[in-house]
């Protein structure tokens, strides 16, 4: 009897241990070792137990004619953080969406608008079919873009008509108010027209450094998002 | 169904009529449009001066103050953080027991200048310098000859509010000063220290300058915690008469 209980001990100590140099193993093949992953340091979220705001916007079947603009999201006065997530057509190899994602503040006032191209970060591991998948942190305080954000638009600044795919859409989810734009406005005007094609694209996920965007680890500290 | 359809004539003699009425009554009229101005007048007077001489009123309300901390991120100009600084639930009165406890904690917030994100990797310790009136701060050569001095004050983060930072205290009336200091992670980008000193402001109607032991940098202010007995209303409130 006491034999058999010391068989049995002695495989469940070897089994314990084969899972744990399989686990590593397949987190040290999925990993690599070094890994860059995505600061959400500056990513202000809801505070308290407030509901965040949600707008999901299917663009699949939707064409868009040359400087053709989409408004996403209008939270004027107020300048907000929050979340964007675009599914869309891209470059097959800078992965540079077709269109152009832009955000700051639109006024009725020429004068009083400011916009710029969002930062976006290219998710390869959620892109399939044509389509790119891109998040993006609303404002981005280290890579860029408009600083005071109350609207979002998508434009397509190409000289070609631009149809989105199937299953591609935005979804932008608005987390806190950051102020007033009446009280802060922009004092630099950029329209929309005075943009070109193209957003920056970050990527975490290839070989490329370089590409990783400000605020990026290089070690395994969270999890990204 | 009998519809009413004024025709022209109709219309000319009902403002004929109307005009004699006016014409008859235009002196009683003027004479009474007179009496409601002047009435309206004197009330809004009236109401003004009460409203402006209400201890209330008198009372300024302080903003905290604020300065602007430069940081350099991967060389690019222009970035900057914002550290503002004041007494929490402003405007500040001392304890007095029995009528107000006197919780007016040392506040600070930290955030992005440029987009106003909140900033809350910051470990920030506070120097407390208090002055029991105007003559003992102005008598003073520096912050070393204040009334009481508390120095490394942890001023700790606010849970659940990401960029605000804490000292909880209970106040006197009289003279607060600040020095703040530590170092404030810019998202993880970048760092910088703050190593700086603010004093409190007294009312303006006070006229006296409490800036002399101040950092360069500070613009607007915060309130010296005042005597809560100068809200009362009505002022000879005998129910807190034993009270005090």
């Amino acid at each position: 009897m006491g034999v058999i209980i010391g068989d049995r001990r002695k495989y469940l100590r070897l089994l314990v241990i084969g899972s744990a140099i399989l686990s590593a193993g397949t987190l040290f093949a999925i990993y690599g070792g070094s890994v860059a992953l995505a600061s959400h340091s500056f990513e202000a979220g809801v505070q308290g137990d407030n509901i965040p705001d949600n707008t999901h916007i299917r663009l699949d079947g939707l064409t868009l004619p040359p400087t053709g603009v989409l408004p996403v999201y209008d939270a004027s006065p107020n300048f907000v953080s929050g979340h964007f997530l675009m599914r869309a057509p891209c470059d097959p190899e800078t992965h540079v969406p077709q269109v152009t994602v832009i955000a700051g503040h639109i006024d009725e006032s020429a004068e009083g608008t400011f916009v710029d191209k969002v930062p976006l970060y290219y998710i390869d591991h959620a892109s399939t079919a044509g389509s790119c998948v891109f998040h993006a942190h609303i404002p981005d305080p280290l890579n860029g873009g408009a600083p005071k954000v109350t609207d979002i638009a998508l434009i397509n600044l190409s000289t070609q008509d631009l149809t989105f795919n199937p299953g591609d859409v935005v979804d932008v989810n608005i987390q806190r108010v950051l102020g007033n734009i009446g009280e802060l406005p922009y004092t630099q005007m950029q329209l929309p027209g005075n943009l070109t094609q193209g957003n920056p694209v970050f990527d975490l996920n290839d070989d490329n450094p370089e590409n990783d965007g400000l605020g990026s680890h290089d070690e395994h500290e969270e999890g990204g998002e | 169904m009998m519809v009413w359809d004024p025709t022209m004539s109709m219309r000319r003699e009902v403002n004929k009529k109307m005009n004699e009425k006016n014409n008859t009554n235009r002196s009683w009229t003027q004479s009474r449009g007179r009496t409601r101005s002047t009435i309206s007048v004197i009330a809004i007077v009236t109401t003004l001066a009460i409203v402006m001489s209400s201890p209330t009123t008198i009372q300024p309300a302080f903003a905290h103050a604020e300065t602007i901390l430069p940081i350099n991120v991967d060389d690019q100009p222009g970035r900057g953080i914002v550290v503002v600084i004041g007494h929490s639930n402003e405007p500040s009165y001392g304890a007095k027991p029995g009528i107000h406890d006197g919780m007016h904690g040392l506040e600070v917030t930290i955030s992005d200048n440029a987009t106003g994100l909140p900033i809350g990797d910051a470990q920030l310790r506070a120097d407390k310098y208090y002055f029991a009136d105007l003559e003992s701060f102005n008598s003073a050569t520096s912050v070393e000859d204040a009334d009481e001095i508390e120095e490394g004050i942890d001023v700790g983060g606010v849970f659940g509010e990401t960029g605000s930072y804490l000292a909880r205290q209970i106040v006197a009336d009289g003279i607060y000063g600040y020095r703040l200091y530590g170092n404030v992670s810019y998202f993880e980008a970048g760092n910088v220290t703050i190593d700086s000193t603010i004093f409190c402001a007294l009312p303006e109607d006070e006229g006296e300058d409490t800036t002399k032991f101040n950092t360069p940098g500070w613009s607007g202010s915060f309130g010296c915690p005042q005597d809560i007995d100068t809200i009362a209303f009505p002022t000879n409130n005998t129910a807190l008469a034993g009270l005090s």
